[in-house]
């Protein structure tokens, strides 16, 4: 069942195609890869997803409605969440504020004035989970901006994950991380399928191949081949334009 | 953020315990007039926190704060010199209660209309608009030639807080025309902002302010449309700066256009700045250092301005947290 998809989705930036008639459909409870070169519009295209930039044409659908108007807050709120390429974290707060927040984000409206958020038990409970998850428990008091930049990406994804997605969007998380930090990222969106539609774009092969039910090549803003991983790395197209290029 | 701040409250206190008392004690050196220079000093102090609530917790730069303290001020003088003088009867009053209700609901309207579109603006754009709002205020003041126009009016009489049923009971009616005991009122609203703003800072709306500073991007990313609980800090601020305007009638007896002069809202956000914009004292040490050193400078020679100016150069380009940030700035690491 397709949990999210688009309809001849494009965008344009002056004279360059971002985003070329995409039709991209991912499966339930499945890893959808997204690949293609530097500069090719895929973060672009999350951009688009998400809600925060608007397509010049073409809709969005998420669970069967048209979110193509929708703003991002909103599309959050329904479980479509994205992670940053480059991390987007509240450098004065500490680790655990960060996820708190988040997980304050997803509880309701903030329209309440009295109580110490910061003592909240529900909100710091249920962030220390987080942070146990992506193993950044010992950093919990440290300053966001204190962290390693390998951290920086994992706190980038325990945020999302506060949100509780159906479809959770990853722009390069493994980006800058370290091999052991990937191996534990792999595992945890292995997991993390039981219950949540993945869209993963990513440079680092093996994750892709480890991780991807499904994938689609993206090159120039126009998908050139989507389908079951299996068959998209055998496709002549892909060979050609993309995976026999890179190195 | 992490429990840090008790030295910091401790700090506060003093602060507070020092300006409550200083005037007193000069009363009794026989320096009377050391008295209206701290009243004047408090109630900026709540003008400059009501600002904090903006510039510090939600990175709101308005430059147009002044105009509730002019609205505040003239929710005092126009009821009052109507019913001196006679006319608009629904108006008329010295009722204190009626001046707060009318400069409370006045403030709020403006902040809830400005606001809603100033806060569609980012940046420069922000600074330029709440700037534009407030001088429509400068102009309708003084196009107001009932009023005094450009020369302001005075106010005869202060605001009358009669506690209905209180003189029965035997409780005296607060007589704010004794300035110490104006003085204390003064204080205890001090005392009730930076409360309130205390409560703000750390409560789950203090927080999506506080992210929205941050990192809008990421706020929205969340789930979170930062618009109405910055329309509403817009609201609660500008409602506290009435409060010091209509303080500021009372203790000026005189309300006039000047009070809404871009160079008042400017000297607001100095006052913000020195004083550190990341602490909840830190606007009243800033309108402490403030009104201080303009006493000072202003006895050596008419141009303190410039020394002024120079001095708020250095703390915001130096001192980055402002005074309060360069004493308890800790080795990073
Ligand atoms: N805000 C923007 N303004 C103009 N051009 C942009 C903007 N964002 C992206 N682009 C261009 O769109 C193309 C796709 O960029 P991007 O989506 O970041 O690619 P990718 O994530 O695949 O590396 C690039 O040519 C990039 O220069
Ligand atoms: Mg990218």
């Amino acid at each position: 069942m397709s949990v999210l998809e688009t309809n001849n989705l494009s965008k344009r930036f002056g004279g360059v195609v971002a985003t070329d008639a995409v039709n991209l459909s991912l499966q339930k409870n499945r890893v959808h890869g997204l690949i293609g070169p530097n500069g090719a519009g895929k973060t672009t295209l999350i951009a688009q997803l998400a809600g925060q930039l608007v397509p010049d044409a073409g809709r969005v659908i998420l669970n069967s409605r048209d979110i193509t108007r929708l703003g991002e807050p909103a599309r959050v709120r329904a479980g479509l969440t994205r992670t940053f390429q480059i991390s987007a974290l509240f450098n004065d707060f500490s680790v655990l504020e960060n996820v708190a927040f988040a997980v304050q984000a997803k509880a309701g409206h903030s329209f309440r004035f009295w109580s110490n958020v910061g003592q909240n038990k529900k909100f710091n409970d249920r962030a220390h989970e987080l942070l146990e998850l992506l193993g950044l428990s010992n950093q919990a008091h440290a300053n966001a901006s204190a962290l390693s930049h390998g951290e920086q990406r994992q706190l980038e994804i325990a945020m999302a994950l506060a949100t509780k997605p159906l479809v959770l969007m990853l722009d390069e998380p493994m980006a800058g991380m370290g091999a052991e930090e990937s191996m534990r990222l792999i595992q945890l969106l292995q997991e993390l399928k039981h219950d949540t539609t993945l869209l993963l774009v990513e440079h680092d092969m093996d994750a892709v191949f480890a991780l991807a039910d499904d994938l689609s090549v993206l090159v120039n803003g126009a998908l050139i081949a989507t389908g079951l991983a299996a068959d998209v790395r055998q496709n002549p197209d892909v060979i050609a334009a993309y995976l026999g290029t890179s190195t | 953020m992490n429990g840090v701040p008790t030295l910091h409250r401790i700090g506060g206190g003093l602060v507070l315990l020092l300006i409550l008392f200083t005037p007193f004690v000069m009363l009794w050196l026989g320096k009377p007039f050391w008295l209206d220079i701290f009243t004047r000093l408090v109630i900026l102090a709540i003008a400059a926190s009501s600002l904090s609530l903006l510039l510090s917790v939600a990175g709101l730069a308005s430059f147009g704060h002044a105009a509730y303290i002019g609205l505040g001020a003239y929710a005092v003088g126009i009821p009052v010199y109507y019913e001196t003088y006679g006319g608009a009867d629904w108006l008329a009053s010295y009722s204190g209660w009626w001046h707060v209700l009318l400069g409370v609901t006045v403030c709020a309207l403006f902040a809830l209309v400005t606001g809603a579109i100033s806060l569609r603006t980012k940046g420069v754009h922000f600074i330029m608009i709440t700037m534009a709002f407030s001088q429509m205020i400068l102009y309708l003041l003084v196009a107001l030639e009932e009023f005094g126009g450009d020369d302001g009016l005075s106010v005869d009489l202060r605001s009358e807080f009669v506690v209905p049923g209180a003189q029965v009971l035997g409780i005296p009616a607060l007589n704010m025309e004794e300035p110490w005991v104006f003085y204390l009122v003064c204080f205890a609203m001090l005392l009730l902002v930076l409360f309130i703003v205390a409560k703000l800072r750390h409560s789950h709306f203090g927080r999506v302010l506080q992210a929205a500073k941050q990192n809008e991007l990421r706020v929205k990313a969340l789930g979170i449309n930062p618009y109405r609980y910055r329309l509403l800090a817009f609201v609660v601020a500008g409602i506290f700066a009435g409060l010091s305007g209509i303080l500021f009638a009372n203790y000026a007896y005189f309300v006039s256009p000047s009070m809404v002069e871009w160079t008042r809202s400017g000297e607001l956000m100095f006052m913000v700045i020195l004083g550190g914009v990341s602490t909840l004292f830190g606007p009243v040490v800033g309108a402490s250092v403030f009104v201080l050193l303009e006493h000072f400078l202003s006895r050596f020679t008419v141009f303190w301005h410039l020394p002024f100016g120079i001095l708020l150069l250095v703390v915001v380009l130096f001192g980055r947290g402002g005074i309060i940030g360069m004493l308890k700035r800790e080795p990073k690491t």
